[in-house]
């Protein structure tokens, strides 16, 4: 179970290594910024998540991105994560569209924040007690934020999409468990 | 009376000769080297104006710039002060320290040639525009190395002794102090300083290289002490400039970064270790 798990994760943060290194080429050119967005430059509502301000900061995002994979595809299948992921993005590209067109961001955590959201309720029935850490932990790393508790150097945290991933993960995860209810270890497909 | 006169001649020779001798061997002597920061950065007897209503403001991530202070002064007997390639190498000690700091992104060794010799913050400004640097670090330094002869001194009379006797001690006493100035506001952000006292025993005639040599170990020694604690304090005037406003922090790029914080990653590694074995969906009830 744990060499699956090891496997999904190394696959996980490989791509998501690559793809974070290849889009923070172009930072400023891919990177969210709403004046240009509502200049024309679509582009930057679904690259803004791939790229990153260093290398730090994509690393420590693609190991989030390893690690979410690893627990939601116990849960649920690659397509349906995939899915969730994109639509977590566009979430959070409108809600700063919307709400924060002054604040230009760059980073794929709004997005793992989601999917750690989504995970809570994948591990609720079985794990309660994993389930409400990582909840709490969330939240936590919210509020933390918000107070500037947690200050990395690189760059100020673009909280608002922490808040509006974690709005939408919870929001696909009620969804999907009410949709389809996990039973755990039996197929009764 | 012609003989007579000779060998008295003769005799007092051989005795001015080692009146001579032992002039040029015994006695102590005291060199130093020093660089004043002050001097440097105040040329013209300015005073230091300290105004506590400006703020350091700190674009992150800092460009650093690392210089010895310039000196001016030499000595007619020959300056004891480590030569610009040897201030470069031991320069590579202090920007040691600087590395691997989070906030430190680039860090440049200026040769003191490119301070220049009027000094002042002016100068100091148009190099770090060369530069592009945020923050200078200044090294400055004031080194004594006295030369005392010992009792066994009396043996270089022997003229032989002054070249395997060593009855000459050399101690030295050198202080180093690094300042890190924020430029755009010349205010001192954290300083460092080193020590080192040393001694060493030379012959009369091995005194001079000797003294340089002991110079040249106890700037070593004093730059490592020096870059210690100059590590010590980028650490902890990184946890103030978190937690007080004594320096505002901003970001020299516009982004903001979404990244998550290590509570969260680690979190998620307990997910990944301890969540539930994998589960099907259950299909719906028709």
């Amino acid at each position: 179970m744990l060499v699956v798990r090891a496997a999904r994760f190394g696959a996980g943060a490989a791509v998501a290594v690559v793809l974070f290194a290849t889009a923070s080429c172009w930072l400023y050119a891919l990177g969210f910024d709403g004046r240009a967005v509502l200049a024309g430059e679509y582009w930057r509502l679904a690259t803004c998540h791939l790229t990153h301000i260093d290398t730090r900061h994509a690393l420590m995002n693609a190991v989030g991105a390893g690690l979410v994979t690893a627990v939601l595809l116990e849960f649920w299948r690659f397509a349906t994560v995939f899915v969730s992921a994109l639509a977590i993005a566009a979430i959070i590209s409108a809600g700063s569209v919307l709400f924060f067109v002054e604040t230009s961001f760059a980073g794929f955590s709004g997005i793992l924040y989601g999917l750690a959201a989504m995970a809570v309720f994948g591990m609720a029935q079985r794990t309660p007690w994993l389930a409400a850490t990582v909840a709490i932990v969330l939240l936590a790393g919210v509020v933390t934020a918000l107070a500037g508790l947690n200050r990395p150097w690189a760059a100020d945290v673009a909280v608002h999409t922490h808040v509006l991933g974690i709005a939408g993960g919870a929001g696909i995860g009620v969804w999907l468990r009410r949709r389809s209810p996990v039973v755990s270890g039996v197929d009764r497909s | 009376m012609i003989p007579n006169t000779i060998s008295r001649l003769v005799v007092l020779t051989a005795i001015v000769s080692l009146v001579g001798c032992s002039a040029a061997f015994y006695g102590g002597t005291e060199r130093s080297t020093s660089s004043s920061m002050v001097d440097y950065l105040y040329p013209e007897g300015e005073r230091p104006v300290v105004d506590p209503e400006i703020t350091p403001r700190l674009e992150l991530p800092l460009r650093v710039g690392i210089a010895f202070v310039p000196t001016s002064d030499r000595s007619w007997y020959g300056d004891i002060g480590p030569t610009e390639t040897r201030r470069i190498e031991l320069l590579e000690q202090v920007k040691a320290a600087f590395e691997g700091v989070d906030y430190v992104e680039d860090i440049q060794i200026v040769p003191s040639s490119y301070l220049g010799s009027a000094g002042g913050f002016k100068a100091l400004e148009q190099t770090s525009r060369l530069y592009d640097l945020d923050v200078f670090a200044l090294v400055s330094w004031d080194q004594v190395v006295n030369t005392e002869d010992t009792a066994l001194a009396i043996l270089y009379w022997t003229i032989v002794g002054g070249y395997v006797i060593p009855a000459s001690e050399n101690s030295v006493h050198t202080m180093l102090d690094t300042a890190v100035f924020d430029i755009r506001t010349r205010k001192l952000l954290l300083r460092a300083p080193g020590f080192d006292h040393a001694s060493r025993p030379t012959t009369a005639i091995g005194s001079e290289a000797g003294q340089r040599r002991i110079s040249d170990v106890s700037f070593e020694h004093a730059i490592a002490e020096m870059s210690k604690n100059l590590e010590a304090e980028i650490g902890k005037f990184g946890k103030r400039i978190k937690d007080d406003k004594s320096v505002e922090i901003a970001y020299s790029r516009n982004y903001k970064g979404s990244s998550m914080p290590i509570s969260v990653l680690i979190v998620l590694t307990l997910a990944a270790l301890f969540a539930p074995r994998r589960t099907r969906r259950m299909p719906q009830a028709h």
